[in-house]
């Protein structure tokens, strides 16, 4: 018998209980873990500890024996037992405690959707920007209708179908939008941390599990677009979008200027990399380094269904004049633009699928006009992908529904 | 406002010497300072002591030999019995803008702090004959706060023993110092995060629909404020509230009576946080403001926007208008008793040390903090 729990488990790492006791309220799985590997099993000792988590309180768990118990339970202990050798012997013993919610099978959830719209220099107002928020795609799903007026559209991510739906009322508003999910279709196109292990990307389970060393080792996904901490080159973010594959490779460094020029350039430098939220519905990263004599912390935000990364860099401990953005995210082989109404970027080349590659910043700047910021700015790349043609979205749209700043959180209703 | 208080519980076996230093016979009123980090007292002078306390605290009683208690600072101004400076002029009126009434009313006890003239600089006329010092600065208070519409000017006794008053803005009260919410916790470069269980009560339990308020002499004034609420009958609501305070001159009667209506004309809402976070003092001050933000509650205010922790939060800013905070091991904790150099009695040995868990007393923007009690240090 396997078991999945919440992001535990699964093909590469199977959570095989030896026992299994049920009771009216929910039930507790223990079992031994026998890893093939020392990385596996640190994996696992790993990710079971972090499935008690207040970002995930209920996880959808599925028994491959007994469809019967799928559904959405509360975590209500886990735990591992390791033991000196357990790493280097590869096992140890783990137990997970859940309690069923009620209507376990395909429970109603409520997306709580705060809505504003981001301070910006350029001049979208509340009026032009495009709220939205992403579901899973799955059976029987039921969406209020206010939520749904400004239409559903399905897209395909790398971990399945999502439904994106606009709002047609301008922030700022507060909306529950009540929807039903089946526990398999729970983490369809799912914000995520990965880590990888050994050769492997694995979804991190909670907010505790970093890697030492975050450098090739660490990112996001929600399934659209990716960012990864380059391995292939230090300080830079390699970021990639989905079209059936990973396709887009691009690399951006978060570039300190000062006034002389720092000569050569000096790049932010990426060393600790925190987990500040990480739920199906958004996850938020910081990742912190040397920028280059002061601190700097680039915070990352990326929502279900999105196609860009929200990013926000902060230089604390001085003041730096940092200089333009165009020279901030030095990006290779890009052709610099500027919006109606605001905002510029860079857009970096169709690739061979059509897809391109933007960066953008939410300010009153082309790549060609001078502005400066002190201490903070906020910019997004993201994607332009040829698989969302259908819907006729360019870098103006893109930005639209960047400033509609949505917060959510997701609740299961019932006990 | 009322005064914070303190209450400081030793071990059994604190020495004779250390609990001399709280003989109440010679040693009441010594100062209690209280600071997030221990600090050799006898490596730095008391005023440097003083510099770092997150609470300074007047002894006034012992019991048992090892419980020592009093109040904060604040007493200086007048206790809760009414004992305290209290001026001795004659009947003479005097016009004075709001910064030469507070220079005028710094009890020996306290130094002149940061005191900014409001404006547009007001000249009030006022008498103040044998009232408190506090009753002093509550009055100029009110009649400024009603002069200018500005609800924010206070007076403020600090942990550095002094005196300071204006505008929020002038006491860095408008500028949320943190924001509470329930899972983060720790630096940010934009604003800390104290990770905080929050609860919140609307009530209309001091709800006024008009005061009657009696002052010194035979006089007294009726003040109506804003009224949204019916009855049964459809009829507004009537709540009217009498009180005096023979200690309130006719000069200011109006006003003070009609900062208190426009402060108890409306619903309240009193939030509350608890927070394991260690010295919770050193982070966020009695008075200042802060943010509180939790989603899930709803307690979130969206017409603010703050790039925070790589999303926009949107907090409801509130003021803390009370801590009680426990004394963790890891503070420090000393007895001065006045002198010109100061003698200190490091109590840190001897204290027994509370388990975590702070309370956060949080109100509204608006509200004044007159009548509130800050600043609780729990034994």
């Amino acid at each position: 018998m396997a078991i999945t729990i919440g992001r535990a488990g699964g093909a590469l790492a199977p959570l095989n209980p030896d026992s299994v006791s049920e009771d009216a309220r929910g039930i507790q799985v223990s079992g031994r873990f026998a890893g093939s590997t020392s990385t596996l099993t640190r994996m696992v000792a790993q990710m079971i500890p972090g499935l008690n988590n207040a970002d995930e309180p209920v996880v959808p768990v599925l028994f491959d024996e007994d469809p019967d118990l799928n559904g959405f339970y509360r975590v209500r202990s886990a735990s591992v037992d390791l033991e000196p050798d357990s790493i280097i012997n590869k096992h140890f013993r783990w137990s997970v405690s859940l309690d069923a919610v009620d209507d376990r099978a395909a429970p109603q959830v409520d997306h709580i959707l705060d809505s504003v719209l981001r301070t910006n220099s350029v001049s979208v107002t509340a009026a032009m920007s495009d709220p939205w928020f992403a579901i899973p795609k799955s059976t029987g799903v039921v969406v209020s209708e206010a939520v749904a007026a400004g239409g559903v559209h399905d897209f395909v991510t790398e971990t399945g179908s999502i439904s994106r739906l606009v709002h047609t009322a301008p922030p700022p508003f507060r909306e529950v939008a009540r929807t039903i999910c089946r526990p398999e279709h729970w983490y369809r196109g799912a914000a995520t941390v990965e880590r990888k292990w050994g050769a492997d990307w694995v979804p991190v389970v909670g907010r505790q599990a970093v890697a030492g060393n975050p450098v090739g080792a660490m990112g996001i996904s929600n399934g659209i677009v990716r960012v990864r901490l380059a391995d292939d080159a230090p300080d830079g973010l390699n970021f990639s979008c989905w079209d059936g594959g990973w396709e887009s490779l691009t690399t951006v460094w978060c570039r300190v200027h000062s006034s002389p020029a720092y000569s050569p350039t000096r790049d932010q430098t990426l060393t600790t990399f925190t987990i500040l939220r990480n739920s199906p519905e958004e996850v938020r990263v910081r990742i912190s380094g040397a920028a280059p004599t002061l601190l700097g912390t680039l915070d990352l935000r990326l929502r279900r269904g999105s196609p860009l990364v929200e990013m926000r860099w902060n230089i604390t401990g001085g003041t730096v004049t940092l200089g333009l953005p165009g020279r901030l995210i030095t990006v290779p082989n890009n052709t610099p633009f500027a919006l109606a109404n605001g905002g510029g970027g860079h857009i970096i080349g169709a690739d061979a699928a059509g897809n391109r590659m933007l960066q953008m910043w939410p300010v009153t700047s082309s790549n060609t006009t001078a502005s400066t910021w002190s201490t903070a700015l906020g910019f997004l790349p993201g994607t332009w992908l040829t698989y969302w043609a259908s819907q006729s979205w360019n870098s103006a749209n893109l930005r639209n529904q960047h400033f509609a700043s949505t917060a959510e959180s997701a609740r299961v209703v019932g006990a | 406002m009322a005064n914070g208080s303190f209450d400081v519980q030793l071990v059994d076996g604190t020495p004779q010497s250390v609990t001399d230093a709280a003989d109440m016979a010679t040693k009441g009123f010594s100062t209690l300072i209280v600071t997030p980090t221990w600090t050799d007292p006898t490596i730095v002078t008391a005023t440097t002591l003083l510099g770092r306390s997150v609470f300074t605290g007047v002894l006034f009683g012992r019991h048992d030999r090892t419980r020592l208690s009093g109040h904060h600072a604040t007493a200086w101004a007048g206790d809760p019995s009414g004992i305290g400076e209290i001026t001795e002029r004659t009947s003479n009126p005097m016009a004075f803008n709001f910064w030469t009434w507070m220079r005028n009313s710094v009890p020996s006890a306290l130094s002149f702090g940061a005191v900014a003239d409001i404006v547009p600089a007001t000249t009030f006329t006022f008498d103040p004959v044998k009232i408190s010092f506090r009753s002093w600065w509550d009055q100029v208070c009110a009649w400024y706060r009603v002069a200018t519409g500005n609800h924010s000017i206070e007076w403020q006794v600090d942990d550095q023993l002094r005196l300071n008053a204006g505008t929020g803005a002038n006491l860095g009260y408008d500028t949320a110092v943190a924001i509470l919410t329930p899972d983060y916790d720790g630096w940010d470069p934009v604003l800390p995060g104290v990770s905080a269980d929050l609860t919140v009560v609307d009530d209309v339990d001091d709800y006024i629909s008009r005061l009657l308020f009696g002052f010194a002499g035979a006089g007294g004034v009726g003040v109506s404020g804003a009224n949204p609420y019916v009855d049964f009958n459809g009829l507004a609501v009537v709540r009217k509230r009498g009180t005096s305070d023979t200690g309130v001159t006719s000069d200011a009667a109006t006003r003070v009576a009609q900062s208190i209506v426009e402060r108890d004309d409306q619903s309240r809402r009193k939030m509350t946080a608890t927070t394991p976070l260690f010295a919770i003092m050193a982070t966020i001050g009695v008075g200042q403001s802060v943010g509180c933000w939790d989603q899930q509650q709803g307690i979130i205010d969206l017409t603010q926007r703050v790039e925070w922790r790589g999303t926009i939060a949107n907090p409801v800013y509130v003021r803390c208008m009370a801590i009680t905070m426990p004394l963790e091991a890891g503070m420090g904790v000393y007895l001065v008793e006045g002198r010109s150099e100061g003698i200190v009695t490091d109590l840190t040995p001897w204290v027994e040390w509370e388990s975590p868990g702070a309370r956060i007393d949080l109100g509204f923007l608006e509200r004044s903090m007159i009548a509130q009690r800050p600043g609780i240090l729990r034994s």
